[in-house]
């Protein structure tokens, strides 16, 4: 092993990647460099977010001591540690330690990991896999990131096996995946096994026709076991296209389920799942200036709770759209956005009888190089009004980011929102009054860096 | 390009989105009910082969879900079968008119007020039976109990109401009367087609079927209840329930709670009576031999006869007594302004006390029971006839006479041939019964009675007492034995004080023969003096008079109870109070063999009858259970034999150390269901014509009634086998009186929705099924069930429920697992605030174990608790809301061993928060919440 790979491996422990010269986050990648290596990249936010409100009913809990509105400086890392082998064997172990909250987090304490959960450091293992390549075969194994085309249905953390082939511009995929379950089975092998989990498998197929212009298409079927004595069966294809070019990019999906789920509605009754989901948008640049535009919609159930059909679609409740409270922020999950606070979990999935249609618009105007202003608006509907409490409109969600970029890697950002909801969203969401729409606005300001 | 085909998608999303076909909650239905079992588990021995056998305290469904039951009694108005009559004075729209007497059998002529005013009842007035024949000369008068408890065409309306309210069973009330009103092959029976040779009501026991064929439409359980109160509607007495009396002219109304009322009550015009129920006429004729239940002066008060001498003059030295006595006790008070009233009801002849019945219009009506010597001969005939009467028999005509009077030599005793009776009338039921699933079971007697101090204490009156002196002629009765003109020993052995001055003995003789004839008669046990017989029975003196003894120096005859009594409290005041009792027969006062005879206690074994009364349950009621429940068993192989305790001395001493002799658990019986009764005190106080019972408004706040239905549940495991334990009764008067003038009557309703709350949360404390007591579809604003004046119905009279807010309450159905606890907080729960605590009023939370089937603990939760929707809180599963029949269907997930599922309801509030709730259910709409399993799933170490 020569001298500069050690020293390699020496400095990498000093998270500091210099055998390369320094290149942007995606051309850093230990993995593209084709001979052994070790990287260390890490995503650092520190945020201070406030809210008025957890809800959209002002009235108060009968009895809060913590108070109704939202307000927390908290701190989220996330190294990524990469290594090559000179096999072409690629290891990646991703650790989340946060969103931990400065007024909960003790470095005081003796057992922080073990300490009572708000005082101690909150941590996530995100990924651990292996992978293996050439120029024809792929081979991952482990606890990775699996996600369908459109991100609709699959868009998870989960252990799993994907074996890709890729022939010219055609690649195939085979996924085999296991999901969490709640089932209790015991955690150890003599008390595990296989009869209460949840599966899924799948394929999918990728077809690039010219560069930056690709078919996606994908089967996958998921097996659930764990509401005991009621087997869910479900399948899930997915069409669609996307293109990615210099200027701009697009997509469109569109995703229909079919399955049973055994015993699942009343009187032990056998359910036909029959969902549909559809993405649709893409962004484009103009010097400066960028538009952004999505809209998803998921199939709702019919009017009757229990009967023998359930037509929501089963998904991940990850999307391509920008908005933060209607749908995840994906650069600070807070577990509140409205399209997962409005459905329900089944296992890892989750389910929204009413169904949701969002549309989002975002623009972004880079003022200088170093400082962006973007917009977005976004509004949503369900699409059963039956299914929530006889209204559709879900609100409308307004945006101003303003991003200042210190460096490469560096960035400050100041976004301020309000949230204009309809009485679809309050009959979920409120803690008292189901029918109260009061406004719900906050701020959000922190710093961001990437290694 | 792109957007457009996105929302043209969206929109056909949406579309497939809003048709659907309806949950299908009737198929679900269909399993409301199904057939229940009382389980057993079998453990292996370790030495032998076979197995110890534990019965398991549960009801379980045809589905291995455990049955919780919450029922009503159908209906307290039973026990006034329709056919039963009245006018009401002033009209049908006033619910507090006034009435007329009510009429056991149906009127002749319903314009004839008079017929059903005066007393006793005019000759032209006696109703016809159905055939046609006078009734009151036989005991074919009409009784039908069709309609009872509502017409099969209001079926669907009052079971529907009973559904809505939440119950899932009802405790069907039936009684011997209705389905075998005549005895046993009768001319009636035969000629009519509605009736077999045996009397069984055809058109009755197909209505009853109908009954329980229309409760399982409606998911409602039935428990088949033959039912009785103090024996029979035939053992009864009338009272007027405002006494009035005139005074200078004036009429003014008796105070109620004075002497005067109380006094007043018992004569008529009546208004009303205490009755039981249950038995027919023939019945208590069969165990009342003597009783002449045809007479015209049946039902009134038996003091009443002694009012007129046997000659037809009025009683006047029972009047000039009764006016002693009152001097006594107020003195220079006068005489009474209402006595004129009581002399105006002095019957034309005299009657016996055993041409009416004995029992008094007691307030409560068990005392009118306990009190009884009529009912304790007929629960004594019923249960052990052939020790109490070791005489009598039942001869081939339907009578009772003693053995060796009857034609058939083997002619059965009193018990054999009336649980025979009671058998095959329960066995008709059975046969109708047996093929239906949402039969639960059969209650074999209800409230049987087990004390019969009466009877006991008139069986140790008659040995004490002792026979009076044999005579040939009244005149026996004054001279000493065997001094007459015949013997050797007249005239020395005629006394000196009784001649006159220079009287011939045999002058003498002849003229104490006429005086004598008036004092006192020379009869036989049957009461007849044998003139035309010389050689006939043996006679026996008795005295006419209603003087003691101790004022009467001719009387030699022997006089036990009157020197008692003198010796107790003076010749004067003995004397006075002798007269009273022996005047108005309040109690036997010699045990001449006829008069032993009017009363009933001739046949009577006393060693029999004092033993009775000591370990009735084990030596009596226990056997009955025995014989009664394999009877029914062998008819229903899947029959459940409900069983209660008995009202007797162990109730009231509780377990009897040494020598307890408890009931136990009966024999030969697969499936048994112990349930007790328990009702606090709320019964009006003990009198005659007593007001409803008066609270202050905060008395029954606070109470808790845990404790004494937990001395009644450890029945079950202490003795009984450790079988399921369901409260067969159990309720509260809505007619209250509340102390406070100054409070609206109506708030006295709170008084009973604060008893039947405090029932409802130590039910659900002690994890117990119950039925309450009752329903009535004619619940009447005055009479409330038209019995005895009890007002229970929790249907008021406007058919609307009453203090709803106390039993309509959620409550699990039907559980998928064991239940561990279920508890819901109404809004007359006290509470002491808890800061930051929200009050749970309205919160309902149901606790099981384990997950023993798939199908769904079932979860009532009515509307009117939760009006503006409610949430529900799952340790796992799903669940699914049925608004029309308000059942909440919850088919938990987890099924781990030892796991512990937990459901929660919270009902939708604007004051109150609603965090993590996995449902919320408005009428059709749902929510689904964001976490289905809102509770961790818990384990059981």
């Amino acid at each position: 092993m020569n001298q500069s790979i050690i020293k390699c491996i020496l400095l990498s422990l000093m998270s500091v990647f210099w055998c390369q010269p320094a290149l942007s986050q995606k051309s850093m990648d230990c993995g593209q460099t084709g001979h052994p290596c070790v990287s260390l990249n890490a995503d650092f936010s520190t945020i201070l977010h406030l809210r008025n409100d957890t809800d959209f009913d002002s009235t108060p809990r009968y009895y809060d001591v913590d108070g109704q509105s939202q307000g927390q400086v908290a701190t989220f890392f996330s190294p990524t540690l990469k290594l090559k082998n000179k096999d072409n064997i690629e290891l990646v172990y991703r650790i989340e330690l946060g969103w931990n909250g400065w007024s909960r987090n003790d470095p005081g304490l003796p057992n922080q990991f073990l300490a009572p959960e708000q005082n101690g450091l909150s941590a996530r293992h995100k990924e651990i896999w292996v992978n293996w390549q050439d120029e024809a075969y792929e081979l991952k194994v482990g606890y990775q990131r699996i996600a369908d085309p459109s991100r609709l249905f699959l868009d998870h953390f989960a252990g799993a096996v994907q074996f890709s082939v890729r022939l010219q511009a055609h690649r195939f995929t085979l996924l085999a995946a296991q999901l969490p379950e709640t089932a209790y089975e015991g955690l150890d092998v003599a008390s595990d096994n296989f009869l209460t989990d949840s599966f899924v498998f799948g394929g999918t197929y990728q077809f690039e026709f010219k560069p930056g212009f690709e078919i996606d298409s994908a089967v996958y079927s998921r097996f659930d076991q764990q509401s005991i004595g009621r087997p869910l069966m479900l399948s899930t294809a997915v069409a669609g296209l996307r293109i990615d070019a210099k200027d701009y990019e697009a997509w469109f999906h569109i995703l229909g389920q079919f399955g049973q789920w055994h015993g699942g509605g009343v009187g032990n009754r056998d359910v036909r799942l029959m969902g549909s989901a559809v993405q649709a948008g893409g962004t484009r640049r103009m010097g400066r200036l960028t538009l952004g535009v999505n809209v998803f919609a998921l199939s709702p159930d019919d009017d009757h709770h229990g009967n023998q059909s359930q037509l929501a679609f089963i998904g991940s409740a990850k999307n391509n759209s920008r908005t933060r409270v209607l749908t995840e922020d994906e650069t600070r999950d807070r577990y509140d956005n409205l399209d997962e606070s409005m459905g329900t979990f089944w296992g890892a999935f989750i389910v929204n009888p009413a169904g949701l249609m969002v549309a989002d618009l975002s623009v972004g105007y880079g003022v200088t190089n170093d400082y962006e202003l973007g917009f977005v608006v976004g509004t949503g509907t369900t699409l059963n009004e039956k299914r929530s409490f006889g209204n559709t409109y879900v609100g409308t969600e307004l945006a101003l980011n303003n991003t200042l970029k210190m460096s490469q890697t560096l960035s400050v950002f100041l976004s301020g929102f309000a949230f204009l909801p309809g009485e679809a969203a309050a009959a979920f969401i409120n803690d008292i009054d189901r029918q109260s729409t009061d406004y719900l606005y906050g701020l959000a300001t922190g710093l961001q860096a990437q290694f | 390009m792109k957007l457009r085909v996105s929302l043209l998608i969206a929109s056909g999303l949406a579309l497939a989105g809003c048709s659907g076909d309806k949950t299908d909650y009737a198929g679900v239905a269909d399993r409301l009910t199904s057939r229940v079992t009382t389980p057993r588990i079998e453990t292996p021995r370790v030495d032998g082969p076979e197995t110890v056998s534990h019965q398991r305290p549960h009801l379980m469904d045809a589905y291995g879900r455990y049955v919780q039951i919450k029922g009503i009694n159908v209906s307290g108005s039973h026990k006034a079968p329709p056919s039963e009559d009245h006018i009401k004075i002033g009209g049908d729209d006033d619910p507090m008119a006034e009435r007329t007497r009510p009429s056991r059998y149906p009127l002749v002529d319903t314009d004839r007020v008079d017929c059903l005013n005066e007393m006793p009842i005019p000759s032209d007035c006696l109703e016809t039976g159905p055939d046609g024949s006078v009734c009151t000369d036989s005991d074919t008068c009409t009784v039908d109990y069709l309609a009872s408890p509502f017409p099969l065409d209001e079926a669907d309306r009052w079971f529907g109401q009973m559904a809505s309210l939440g119950f899932n069973s009802v405790r069907l009330i039936t009684n011997w009367e209705s389905i075998q009103p005549y005895r046993p092959n009768s001319e009636i029976c035969k000629t009519s087609e509605r009736y077999t040779d045996e009397c069984y009501d055809l058109e009755y026991l197909a209505y009853y079927e109908a009954l329980i064929a229309k409760a399982r439409d409606y998911g409602i359980y039935v428990l088949v209840d033959m039912h009785q109160d103090i024996f029979s509607r035939h053992i009864m007495t009338y009272y007027n329930e405002s006494p009035s009396y005139r005074d200078a002219g004036e009429t003014l109304d008796a105070i109620p709670g004075t002497l005067d009322h109380t006094i007043l009550s018992l004569f008529p015009p009546y208004t009303d009576w205490v009755r039981g129920h249950g038995a027919p006429r023939w019945v208590v004729q069969t165990a009342l031999p003597e009783k002449k239940m045809s007479s015209k002066y049946w039902g009134m008060f038996r003091g009443i006869g002694g009012l007129t001498n046997r000659d037809g003059s009025l009683n006047l030295g029972l009047l000039g007594t009764l006016q002693s006595l009152l001097e006594r006790f107020d003195p220079g008070g006068g005489v009474p302004p209402w006595l004129p009233d009581i002399l105006d009801s002095a019957p034309e002849t005299r009657f016996e006390v055993n041409e009416t019945s004995d029992i008094l219009p007691l307030t409560p009506w068990i005392a009118s029971g306990l009190l009884s010597l009529d009912v304790d001969r007929s629960f004594a005939a019923l249960f052990a006839g052939d020790t109490i009467f070791p005489n009598l028999v039942v001869d081939d005509d339907g009578l009772t006479k003693r053995k060796t009077d009857a034609t058939n030599a083997q002619a059965p005793d009193l018990k054999t041939y009336l649980q025979g009776h009671y058998i095959g009338s329960f066995l008709e039921l059975a046969k109708r019964a047996k093929s239906f699933d949402n039969v639960i079971g059969y209650d074999v007697i209800n409230e049987p009675v087990g004390v019969f101090l009466m009877m006991a204490l008139g069986g140790v009156f008659k040995q004490l007492v002792g026979l009076p002196d044999e005579c040939a002629a009244p005149v026996d009765c004054m001279l000493p034995e065997g001094c007459d003109p015949d013997s050797e020993q007249w005239p020395t052995c005629l006394p000196e004080d009784l001649l006159e001055e220079g009287e011939l003995p045999e002058d003498a003789y002849e003229r104490l023969s006429g005086v004598a004839g008036l004092q006192f008669e020379c009869i036989d046990e049957r009461g007849l003096d044998g003139s035309d017989q010389p050689s006939g029975p043996t006679k026996w003196c008795r005295s006419l008079t209603d003087k003691p003894a101790t004022e009467n120096p001719l009387v030699l005859y022997g006089a036990r109870f009157e020197d008692t009594v003198i010796s107790f409290l003076g010749a004067e005041l003995g004397g006075e109070i002798f007269s009273l009792i022996k005047g108005l027969q309040l109690l036997p006062t010699d045990a001449h063999p006829y008069t032993m005879y009017q009363w009933g206690l001739d046949e009577v074994a006393t060693g029999a009858a004092l033993g009775i009364n000591f370990g009735f349950e084990q030596n009596h009621l226990q056997p009955f259970y025995e014989t009664v429940g394999q009877a029914i068993q062998g008819e229903d192989p899947n029959a459940i034999i409900w069983f209660e305790p008995a009202t007797s001395i162990r109730m009231i001493t509780g377990p009897m150390q040494f020598w307890d002799q408890p009931l136990t658990r009966p024999k030969g019986i697969d499936q048994l269901v112990f349930a007790p009764h328990w009702y606090p005190d709320i019964y009006p106080q003990l009198g005659i014509n007593s007001q409803p019972r008066q609270f202050n408004s905060d008395e029954w706040l606070y109470r808790d009634f845990t404790e004494p239905l937990r001395k009644h549940m450890e029945e079950a495991p202490t003795w009984l086998g450790n079988m399921p334990i369901v409260f067969g009764e159990f309720g509260t008067y809505f007619n209250l009186r509340l102390r406070e003038k100054d409070l609206d009557p109506a708030q006295a309703k709170e008084i009973s929705a604060h008893v039947l709350n405090s029932y409802y949360e130590a039910f659900e404390e002690l994890g117990l099924g119950n039925m309450v007591w009752c329903f009535s579809a004619t619940n009447d604003a005055k009479y409330g069930e038209d019995w005895n004046h009890e007002d229970f119905s929790v249907i008021g009279p406007d058919g609307e429920p009453r203090a709803w807010p106390a039993f309509v309450r959620p409550y699990a159905r039907a559980t998928s697992g064991k239940l561990i606890t279920q508890h819901f907080v109404s809004q007359y729960h006290f509470w002491d605030p808890v800061q930051g605590v929200p009050r749970p009023t309205g919160d309902y939370e149901l606790r099981m174990q384990r997950r023993e089937s798939d199908e769904p603990t079932e979860v009532f939760v009515p509307r009117r608790q939760y009006p503006n929707g409610f949430y529900v809180w799952l340790s796992d599963g799903s669940a699914f809301f049925d608004h029309e029949r308000q059942i909440l269907y919850w088919y938990p997930s987890a099924d781990a061993p030892k796991t512990n599922h937990r459901l929660h309801i919270q009902p939708r509030s604007t004051i109150r928060e609603a965090l993590d709730w996995a449902y919320f259910f408005d009428e059709e709409s749902v929510l689904i919440g964001h976490q289905p399993g809102s509770f961790p799933v818990e384990v059981s170490q």
